[in-house]
């Protein structure tokens, strides 16, 4: 047998509900992760998302609703029976065992023979490019090495389905880069079904098939990397997803009427739903120019603005500014040597054909300023 | 005084360290242990070597030797030995219930456990007389129950002397155990139901080798404080369970016999040393939280 040969298992939640002490957790959950695929979980602090994979695990019991693993309901089936990988944040080596001690527990578990297991061992730790750390202890690696041998532990028995609970968050900027290949690369090698929390963007962008996107207890949205962060389904999931400036404004037949009465537009084959609605653009797709007359006509809206801070963050300046609507938003321009000092009034222009409509509702994910 | 904070807020993150003697002012302190204890100490040790004069190591001969002293050594250590089994037994077992029981559940076990620290030794050691004795509320039950028509004679026995110093140094074992048991990551007892432990495994294999560090602290204790015993044997005990620390009083005050008296105290305090020598490291560890070189 080699590592990952087992067939990888589907995962499948219906409305899970979770309270603790009363204070509901999880409002009923559904989610679908394919066998094979690398779904990930993301969401601000709070949101649900170690609950859900401790639910899955089943390490909690929830309130309502059901998990069947590959087709089979878990309702009662204790943590050590499910055949689940998990990886946590805090790697959770025994600290009394050596490295190989660690690797070979869940075979030991599994009344695996001697032989056959160090050579298990052997192949998981050279899966994790750890070939001749057997002896060593965990206090004696680095965070890096650790996070490893817990990967290698969590894959050595060949589960069906990995859960990784934030597994890089304790690792620096740098590193978390090549673990995220590392990580990449054996998912995509073994086959595996992984599901991964994080609570950092680019690198649930950058990891996952499918992105499933939590608010306070509920899935905002799920779908693939590009859909998560060109379409976002919600103000919320599109605040989250990282840096943009967006309008309030109501939407009647082909016009839109900008809030705090900031102008008008013309949607100009956009489809939009009519009534309260946010038009969202990426900082990025947005230009930045000297201001000048507002000009509604054209499909490009430019609109006066405030400069409340920038920040430089090598070839881009990310600016922090203030519409005449009081909406604040964040824009990102070529460094050009020098930043428009706070309080300095300039021009957005806003491309209407990479704006993304949204329903605007009262949810929105604020970032501390 | 900013030394002092400093160590000790730095004592709240990863590796706390003890503030040095000199930060905290605490040069007259030692002294005063200097005057009394440790003078008083050397003092009695030295004379095991110069009473009679010239002496030389005959009074070592006398302890390895004589009868008597055997027979009160040999009392000394078979006690403190059952009386550290038990103590770990029930000390580990008991620290394991205050882990797992709920917050209020938790705060009257760990109350309870810390009573005999609120109490004095002697009291302590005198209401076990008051209920071993003949008239005593073991026996009134017993006869009441109709399993005995006459007391029995449970005062002034070994057993006597066994339970009641298993029940004071108790707190001894359960205070580190408890102390390791709270520093335990819980995510490792769940790491290992996920890699295929049932819960008995995840104890016996993560829980319990883990969190051993406060057991082995918490027994070393128990067993150097156990091997000079005094106030709770002489209660408690008949004439034949008598630890070496009654026979050395005996050799002070009616035998007058300082050197042989010196001697066994030296024999005492070298197998103490050695032991606390040996479980420094751990025992540190447990009840400071600090990580000893
Ligand atoms: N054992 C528990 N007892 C009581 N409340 C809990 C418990 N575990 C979690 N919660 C609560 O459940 C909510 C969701 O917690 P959860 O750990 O799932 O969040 P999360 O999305 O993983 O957050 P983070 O990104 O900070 O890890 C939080 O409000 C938390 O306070
Ligand atoms: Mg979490």
């Amino acid at each position: 047998m080699t590592l990952g040969s087992t067939s990888p298992a589907g995962i499948h939640l219906q409305g899970v509900r979770k309270s603790y002490r009363g204070q509901p957790v999880l409002h009923g959950l559904d989610l679908t992760v394919a066998a094979g695929e690398f779904v990930s979980m993301l969401g601000p602090s709070g949101s649900g998302k170690t609950t859900t994979l401790k639910v899955i695990a089943g390490f909690e019991q929830a309130d309502a609703g059901t998990v069947t693993l590959d087709g089979r309901d878990m309702d009662g089936i204790p943590p050590e029976r499910r055949n689940i990988g998990v990886v946590f944040q805090n790697y959770s080596l025994f600290p009394h065992m050596s490295v190989a001690a660690n690797v070979g527990f869940p075979l030991r578990m599994r009344k695996v023979g001697k032989q056959q297991r160090q050579e298990q061992i052997r192949r998981a730790l050279s899966l994790v490019e750890l070939g001749g750390y057997e002896d060593r202890m965990p206090r004696e690696l680095s965070g890096g090495q650790q996070q490893r041998v817990a990967i290698a532990r969590a894959l050595v028995f060949e589960p069906q389905v990995l859960l990784m609970d934030e597994p890089l968050g304790a690792l620096d900027r740098r590193l978390r880069a090549v673990m995220q290949l590392e990580i990449k690369e054996l998912h995509e090698r073994l086959g595996l079904t992984v599901v991964y929390v994080t609570h950092d963007q680019e690198e649930a962008l950058a990891m996952s098939d499918r992105i499933v996107v939590f608010n306070a207890g509920r899935i905002e949205q799920v779908g693939t990397p590009r859909e998560i962060f060109r379409n976002p389904a919600t103000v919320f999931v599109a605040d989250f997803m990282g840096d943009s400036l967006s309008l309030s404004g109501n939407v009647t037949a082909n016009q839109v009427q900008l809030a705090g009465g900031a102008g008008e537009f013309a949607l100009h084959g956009m489809v939009v739903p009519e009534g309260a609605a946010r038009f969202l653009w990426r900082s990025d797709a947005v230009r930045v120019a000297e201001p000048a007359v507002l000009d509604q006509n054209g499909p490009t809206l430019r609109l006066p603005a405030t400069v409340i801070t920038s920040a430089y963050g090598g070839d881009a300046l990310r600016l922090r500014v203030r519409l005449a609507s009081g909406d604040v938003g964040i824009v990102t321009v070529r460094d050009s040597g020098q930043a428009p000092p706070a309080g300095s009034a300039i021009s957005v222009l806003l491309d209407l054909s990479t704006a993304v409509a949204l329903p605007d509702g009262a949810d929105r994910y604020e970032v501390a300023s | 005084m900013n030394t002092v904070l400093g160590s000790l807020q730095g004592g709240g993150s990863r590796k706390p360290r003890l503030p040095r003697p000199a930060a905290l002012g605490m040069w007259p302190v030692l002294a005063v242990l200097l005057v009394i204890f440790v003078w008083p100490t050397v003092v009695i040790i030295s004379r095991s070597v110069t009473d009679p004069p010239g002496a030389g190591l005959s009074n070592f001969h006398r302890v390895l030797t004589d009868p008597t002293v055997l027979r009160f050594g040999w009392n000394t250590v078979r006690t403190a030995l059952i009386v550290t089994a038990a103590t770990a037994v029930i000390g580990y077992g008991y620290a394991y219930a205050i882990y797992r029981a709920g917050p209020a559940l938790r705060v009257l076990l760990l109350f309870c456990a810390l009573l005999p620290f609120w109490t004095s030794l002697l009291v302590r050691s005198f209401a076990w007389t008051v209920i071993l004795r003949d008239t005593g509320i073991v026996n009134w039950l017993l006869l009441r129950v109709d399993v005995v028509d006459h007391p029995v004679g449970l005062l002034r026995t070994p057993f006597a002397v066994t339970l009641g110093m298993t029940q004071i140094l108790l707190p001894f074992v359960i205070l580190p155990c408890y102390t390791a048991m709270m520093r335990f990551d819980r995510d490792l007892h769940l790491a290992a139901r996920s890699l295929g432990a049932r819960p008995s495994a995840a104890f016996w294999l993560v829980f319990f080798p883990v969190t051993r560090v406060g057991l082995v602290a918490g027994s070393i204790l128990v067993l150097v404080l156990s091997l000079g015993y005094y106030i709770t044997p002489v209660l408690l005990g008949g004439p034949g369970d008598q630890p070496i620390a009654v026979l050395i009083a005996s050799q002070v005050t009616t035998q007058l016999d300082w050197g042989l008296a010196g001697s066994m105290a030296a024999v005492v305090t070298a197998v103490v040393l050695a032991l606390l020598a040996l479980g420094w490291r751990l025992v540190a560890r447990a009840f400071l939280g600090e990580e000893v070189r």
